[in-house]
């Protein structure tokens, strides 16, 4: 089973996409709440993709992706930016940092994991 | 491709994994208003600031630090509030987030535009314990 890292500093986002992707997903889902949690839970849950929020409090999306290319184990994993700026400026800018793909917030739950999986190349159903 | 074969990884036969989807999509919506009902406060509390900000600016005294979390504050909600079915307030909190992040100084008239937005937002998100479209 695939296992995805969900980083988003707001509980009820983090609540309601965890039982998005696993319920509908069938994914299993580990969870940070914020960019340092996210990176420590890279290294030792392994996922096989990261779901990053891009506004948060300390170490934003921008700046963990940063931090998550940088070592060995994490470098490799893709990641999915959420945010709420998705115009196509913002676009671009988080295109030329290297993510997989950027998911615009406010997200359907229940057209999550098909957006999830369309941009992993993964099968939501 | 047989639907007996696992797909995507998931470890489970296709058929199976159909009626859990199904089983899954069915349930969302309640799962959802749970959620909602249990996270509702912290998100209006997130409508405080932005009320406490319009507040600030019609009276010509909108400090940087509460500018700026009242910035951060409309850009979350613009994201989230959408996700639990709340269109309105989420284009609403998108408005804001546009008039709050603007590098030109802020007029005493846009405080008065803030605070209706505002107002317009939290009727949607205290209006119905069921958000729209989830219900």
């Amino acid at each position: 089973m695939k296992r995805i890292l969900l980083v988003d500093d707001e509980d009820h986002i983090r609540e309601v996409a965890q039982v998005s992707l696993e319920a509908v997903g069938g994914w299993e889902v580990v969870t940070a709440g914020s960019g340092e949690e996210g990176i420590a839970k890279a290294t030792e849950a392994d996922p096989d993709a990261i779901l990053l929020d891009v506004m948060m409090p300390g170490l934003d999306g921008p700046a963990t992706f940063r931090q998550l290319q940088q070592e060995d184990a994490t470098q490799d994993i893709p990641v999915i930016l959420l945010t709420a700026k998705v115009q196509a400026s913002d676009r671009e800018r988080f295109a030329e940092l290297g993510v997989t793909d950027v998911i615009a917030k406010p997200f359907d739950p229940m057209t999550l994991p098909d957006e999830v999986g369309a941009a992993l190349g993964w099968s939501a159903q | 491709v047989s639907r007996l074969e696992d797909a995507g990884g998931h470890g489970a036969p296709m058929a199976t994994r159909e009626r859990e989807v199904s089983a899954a999509m069915v349930a969302m919506p309640d799962i959802i208003r749970k959620v909602w009902a249990r996270r509702k406060g912290n998100v209006l509390a997130r409508v405080d600031v932005l009320e406490h900000a319009a507040a600030a600016l019609r009276a010509g005294r909108l400090d940087p630090r509460l500018h700026a979390e009242a910035y951060s504050e409309a850009h979350k909600l613009a994201g989230a509030v959408g996700t639990f079915g709340f269109a309105r307030a989420s284009e609403l909190a998108l408005d804001a987030e546009r008039m709050l992040g603007r590098e030109e100084p802020l007029s005493r008239h846009e405080g008065a535009w803030l605070a209706t937005v505002v107002a317009e937002m939290r009727e949607e998100l205290e209006r119905s314990s069921d958000p729209v479209g989830v219900a």
